[in-house]
């Protein structure tokens, strides 16, 4: 009867680590993933500010860069050619596939949308 | 008896593993936010460099030791300039509250733009309010941006950075 009891409760506290395990990894992928996805369009923004816009080289880096990263249909908006002084916006937008569980505890495949998107002065500036 | 004793062990555990686990993931996603909202400030920062000092810069070019040959920023229109690209970059309307199109999660709440200095070589070296050594021409922005805890209801959470033109353009390069 004992054995029984600690079978019981060992196997409920191993279900709750397992739905707990389940829960917080899925939740946090698409941190993760903002994270990796937002480094490596920054670097970008960089560039097309000193260079005073993204070349078509540093696009298709960019979109090799994404895709490697594990995101797909990826869209690039930059300009090419800036004047000095003048607004550039880097606008990257792009979707990545994460695994869910639904209520009936069988997983599915999601697609994400995820965008990045910042604006500042296009400038050489060197020293 | 034994079956309670591990019952409430059990019990214990759970909560104790449900709460550390929620902790950690809003641990994650502050960080996340916050590195976010540090790229957008950078940007902003960097927007700043654009307010050259022209009478300055006049004066300087003459200076043959490209050491201390740096750029001036007019102040205020520097501070104006970040300001703007603040705005912009978080989607904040004019009253600094986070618009529809902001990925700030929360939009009741006004982000802070607490400080934006602008440091000319004239008064380096010097030391930005969050501690870091400034050695260049450098823009310094603290930002409170709100967020929602679970359990704890908003909060805010300080932002710094600090851009210089040397780190700005070594960093493009990695």
């Amino acid at each position: 009867m004992n054995v029984i009891a600690d079978l019981i409760i060992f196997g409920l506290i191993f279900i709750l680590l397992l739905t707990v395990f389940v829960v917080g990894t899925e939740g946090t992928i698409p941190m993760f993933k903002r994270v990796e996805f937002d480094d490596a369009c920054d670097k970008y923004l960089r560039q097309m500010s000193i260079n005073r816009g993204l070349f078509s080289d540093d696009i298709t880096d960019l979109r090799n860069n994404l895709i490697s990263l594990g995101f797909q249909s990826i869209t690039i908006t930059a300009p090419a050619d800036v004047d000095w002084g003048s607004e550039g916006k880097l606008l990257v937008e792009a979707y990545y596939e994460v695994e869910q569980t639904d209520k009936n505890l069988s997983k599915s495949s999601v697609s994400k949308k995820i965008t990045y998107e910042n604006s500042t002065i296009v400038m050489g500036l060197e020293n | 008896m034994r079956v309670i004793t591990y019952l409430l062990i059990a019990s214990v555990l759970t909560i104790v593993i449900i709460v550390g686990f929620m902790m950690i993931t809003a641990t994650i996603e502050i960080n996340t936010i916050g590195k976010r909202v540090e790229q957008a400030l950078t940007a902003a920062g960097w927007a700043g460099f654009s307010e050259i000092d022209v009478d300055e810069l006049a004066r300087r070019a003459a200076v043959p030791n490209e050491e201390i040959r740096d750029v001036y920023l007019n102040k205020n229109a520097a501070r104006s300039k970040v300001q703007e690209y603040i705005k912009k970059n978080l989607k904040l309307d004019s009253s600094n509250y986070p618009n529809n199109e902001s990925w700030l999660t929360v939009k009741d709440h006004p982000v802070t733009i607490k400080d934006i200095i602008i440091y000319n070589p004239s008064q380096l070296p010097a030391t930005a309010p969050d501690g870091k050594e400034i050695k260049n021409t450098s823009v310094y922005i603290c930002v409170d941006i709100p967020l929602k805890i679970k359990f704890t209801g908003i909060v805010y959470k300080e932002i710094s950075v600090v851009v210089d033109s040397k780190t700005f353009y070594s960093n493009s390069q990695k």
